[in-house]
């Protein structure tokens, strides 16, 4: 049986960043181990930028499901993406701040989210929509490949599948392929 | 290294993989290469129900597959060779109906991805942990697809491995 999203993330809290790299550095030390090791290092800002990715798709999605510029039936599938876009940051924060030991990043307000205060039309939201769908998934394998703990890794891959279905949804409603590549990169 | 379908970019990870971690994710390709070979054949068999939807998705496979391959070669493994297509199509269930082939398709899916779920936080490789996870992200789109032509929600779950928190 696979584990909950809970178990996840009890796990994740237990293994440090970068696991391989300082699992035998005392805790009171761990900042100091990660200060002196560049790959840690990347691999806390990559974590941390696959966070901002989820926050932003949260904060715009709810921007764009609110704005009037897309049709109603649109408006159901964006708030689909919303509690989504939610959970996964909410898990990825709950990840990155057990990790690290630092508070949990803050969102972006919707004026730093480039793009959302000039949505003219329901094509123009639904494009940023799938932009920034497509640039939270290359985050995530920016942390794919820099972070090593095999629990927050299958929290990250997870929700990366789920944003890959919405690449899918929001395809559609542009009417544009589904599934144009055999390798999903985002953007 | 070099797989097909990993991001290439600048990034300096220098990291030495040991001879006995490129045995293990070797050991992990060669079963997601069956599970490929797997989705080959199936998609090539439902090709006469589901017409551009499974070859679309057939050209896919066999991208995945070649690029499988590839990356064993690069680790220093030899891929096996495909087994005979009865091999795989055997334990293949009735396709009689457009539903049951869909179905099918469905399940084939969900299998890929729970395996590349499972697998690509056990990689040790950091540029196969991204070639796996750009597959793993295709095959969810691909599921997505196959429900939506179910009539069914086509993202269903917040996380498309591991549960929501009960």
């Amino acid at each position: 049986m696979s584990p909950t999203r809970r178990e996840l993330l009890a796990a994740a809290a237990q293994a440090p960043l970068a696991a391989p790299l300082i699992a035998a550095a005392p805790l009171a030390g761990a900042a100091a181990a990660r200060a002196a090791d560049p790959e840690a290092e990347r691999a806390k800002r990559a974590l941390r930028a696959a966070v901002a990715g989820e926050q932003t798709t949260a904060v715009a999605f709810e921007a764009i499901a609110n704005s009037g510029k897309i049709g109603a039936a649109h408006v159901e599938t964006m708030r689909v993406l919303l509690d989504h876009a939610k959970a996964h940051s909410t898990a990825l924060e709950d990840m990155y701040a057990s990790a690290t030991g630092e508070d949990k990043p803050l969102p972006p307000t919707r004026t730093e989210i480039a793009g959302l205060d000039k949505l003219h039309d329901e094509r123009g939201a639904l494009r940023l929509a799938l932009r920034l769908q497509g640039r939270a998934i290359a985050r995530h394998l920016d942390a794919i490949r820099l972070y090593r703990n095999p629990t927050a890794l299958r929290l990250i891959a997870g929700a990366m599948g789920t944003d890959a279905q919405h690449l899918v949804l929001l395809r559609a409603l542009l009417h544009e392929q589904p599934v144009p590549h055999p390798f999903e990169r985002g953007a | 290294m070099g797989c097909g379908g990993g991001k290439h970019d600048t990034q300096d990870t220098t990291q030495t993989i040991s001879p006995e971690r490129k045995r293990g994710d070797a050991a992990v390709l060669t079963s997601l290469l069956e599970l490929e070979r797997t989705a080959v054949i199936a998609y090539d068999t439902l090709s006469g129900r589901l017409g551009g939807l499974a070859a679309g998705f057939l050209d896919h496979e066999r991208h995945h597959a070649r690029t499988i391959e590839r990356s064993l070669v690069d680790l220093g493994a030899k891929p096996q060779p495909p087994r005979p297509r009865p091999a795989y199509a055997n334990d293949f269930p009735p396709l009689r109906t457009r539903g049951e082939a869909l179905r099918f398709a469905l399940d084939v899916e969900e299998t890929q991805i729970a395996a590349y779920g499972d697998s690509v936080p056990t990689l040790f490789t950091p540029e196969l942990r991204v070639t796996l996870a750009t597959i793993f992200a295709t095959q969810a789109e691909h599921m997505a697809v196959v429900l939506g032509a179910l009539g069914e929600p086509q993202a269903p779950r917040d996380f498309v491995v591991a549960e929501p928190p009960k």
